[in-house]
């Protein structure tokens, strides 16, 4: 597999020094970084980005490398300048794209007329967001990545006596290596006090002394870098043997049978572990843990909005 | 600064500098300008000037060129040029004042609260730094405790605003307000907002903020 970077900024560069030295550096056939304003000023031309709609391809700056690939991954592009990944897959010649969102601005303002194009042309689209939630794909290529990056899975091994935790195994780091830096000054901590532990992980996450940590977008209307932080700490949970959020979700059915999705959600999200679980601090997170539960057929929704057990 | 063509490419190595999430840039650069005999303050002023850039290209209503990882990481790189200069800034008179000062509760964004507390210690004001997400009872202990003659309180997110008001709110219960003046900043933060909540000031940037500090202290004496 070859993979090809369309990156901006020091987001793009801090994914992609983590797969380069993490596994995938010999995959990597080239990195371009591309910046809203050395596209929109493109020989002297002032258009707008709207103009993308009718030539593309005009706006492809001139030094892209000729280079070839299978995986294209996109990261932190401006929103804008989405219309040219069609045009960048064809040149590039890849079969499939991964386009993790981490911010709203760079969400493609035409994801549906990207998608469509790339299928049209048999290539194959995934927007995960924010990229530590990519979990599974049916697409090989993005399969095969995911062996070494996408939502965090850890193997813990603790001290049956005290519950400190003895080793970290970071089996599948985030993109961003966040993981891999938290793994690493777990050894000691006990498991035994929740709350602390999940506030380890939150604040660690985003603790911007260590080589790699979370950028996503945090703010509480967009709250991408605490649903990361709620993914890894699931990911250590279920690995301790802890109760999850999904544990949550499942004990409060168990208590009150079946219950809207709502009611549920107020009970579980932001839920310490004082009741001897604890939960999710984002709605997002929830309704990600509450589709996979439906998937692996341990919950029902109904049309009515209802959740009860299966 | 567009018709600078000089001016616009060193502000855009600037940008550079503090956009690299290794690091190593903002050492070198810093590094560079002190050997060269340049002030420390003066390197923190480019810096600055640097930051506003990318602040801009991030507020830009048009089409916003800076995203929040940006501005994360231009706000870790400060910090890294801050711990090499701020030892080398000499130290203003002592005894100017104290000034107790964090980001409110809900917000981890540090690096607005960080620079102006840098620029207060080197002007002589003694601070007492509370950190980020800091709540309202930690606010009024640390008034409590420390009896500063100014709080100063900083938040990026306009969805943690009300914070602030929670603390106005909480220095009048605790008994504590007329002790103190409080003046409030950052992104999210307008002058109106800071006479709506009943704030002694509102800093609009950093000079700002401290020259009304200094203001404070003048009324004191």
């Amino acid at each position: 597999m070859r993979i090809f970077f369309l990156y901006s900024g020091p987001f793009g560069e801090q994914i992609i020094n983590t797969i380069s030295l993490g596994g995938l550096g010999d995959q990597v056939s080239g990195a371009y970084e591309m910046r809203p304003e050395q596209v929109l000023v493109h020989g002297g031309d002032t258009l707008g980005p709207d103009s993308f709609f009718e030539n593309p391809e005009r706006y492809i700056p001139a030094d892209f490398p000729e280079t070839g690939a299978d995986l294209l991954i996109v990261l932190g592009v401006h929103g804008r300048l989405s219309d040219l990944i069609p045009c960048i897959a064809r040149r590039l010649n890849v079969r499939s794209v991964l386009y993790p969102i981490e911010d709203r601005d760079t969400i493609p303002e035409a994801r549906k007329t990207i998608t469509d194009e790339l299928t049209e042309m048999g290539v194959h689209v995934e927007f995960p967001e924010p990229f530590c939630s990519l979990s599974r794909s049916n697409d090989p290529l993005i399969g095969e990545f995911l062996k070494f990056f996408g939502r965090p899975l850890l193997r813990v091994s603790t001290d049956r006596g005290s519950g400190r935790i003895n080793q970290v195994e970071v089996q599948r780091d985030t993109p961003c290596g966040s993981a891999s830096c938290i793994a690493g000054k777990l050894t000691g901590v006990d498991t035994h006090d929740l709350d602390f532990l999940s506030r380890f992980c939150y604040d660690e996450q985003h603790n911007d002394e260590a080589e790699n940590y979370c950028l996503a977008e945090m703010d509480p209307r967009y709250p991408l870098m605490q649903e990361a932080g709620d993914l890894f700490r699931d990911a250590l949970f279920e690995s301790c043997g802890l109760p999850s959020t999904k544990d949550a979700i499942l004990s409060v059915l168990n208590r009150s049978g079946d219950i809207g999705v709502e009611d549920l959600a107020m009970q579980v999200v932001g839920l310490s572990s004082g009741k001897g679980t604890s939960g999710c601090v984002t709605r997002r997170a929830f309704d990600l843990y509450l589709r996979e539960l439906e998937e692996e057929h341990r919950i029902v929704i109904t049309n009515q909005n209802t959740v009860k057990l299966a | 600064m567009a018709d600078d063509p000089l001016r616009e490419t060193a502000l855009s190595h600037l940008v550079s500098v503090l956009l690299d999430f290794k690091g190593t840039k903002i050492r070198e650069y810093c590094q560079l300008q002190l050997d060269s005999g340049i002030d420390p303050f003066a390197v923190f002023g480019e810096l600055q000037l640097g930051l506003e850039e990318i602040g801009k290209g991030y507020e830009d209503p048009g089409f916003r060129r800076y995203f929040n990882s940006d501005l994360i990481v231009s706000g870790r790189n400060m910090k890294r040029a801050i711990e090499l200069i701020q030892p080398l800034l000499p130290p203003g008179k002592e005894g100017k004042g104290v000034v107790v000062i964090g980001t409110v509760a809900g917000d981890v964004h540090d690096i607005g609260k960080t620079i102006f507390a840098v620029t207060l210690e080197s002007d002589g004001f003694f601070v007492i730094d509370t950190g980020v997400n800091v709540p309202c009872a930690k606010f009024v202990e640390a008034v409590r405790d420390n009896t500063p003659d100014i709080l100063a309180m900083s938040s990026l997110l306009t969805t943690t605003l009300p914070a602030m008001s929670e603390v106005l709110h909480g220095l009048e219960v605790a008994g504590l307000r007329d002790r103190v003046r409080v003046i409030i900043g950052g992104h999210a933060v307008t002058e109106g907002f800071a006479r709506t909540i009943g704030a002694d000031a509102y800093g609009r940037d950093c000079i700002d903020g401290l020259r009304k500090c200094r203001g404070f202290m003048q009324e004191k004496s």
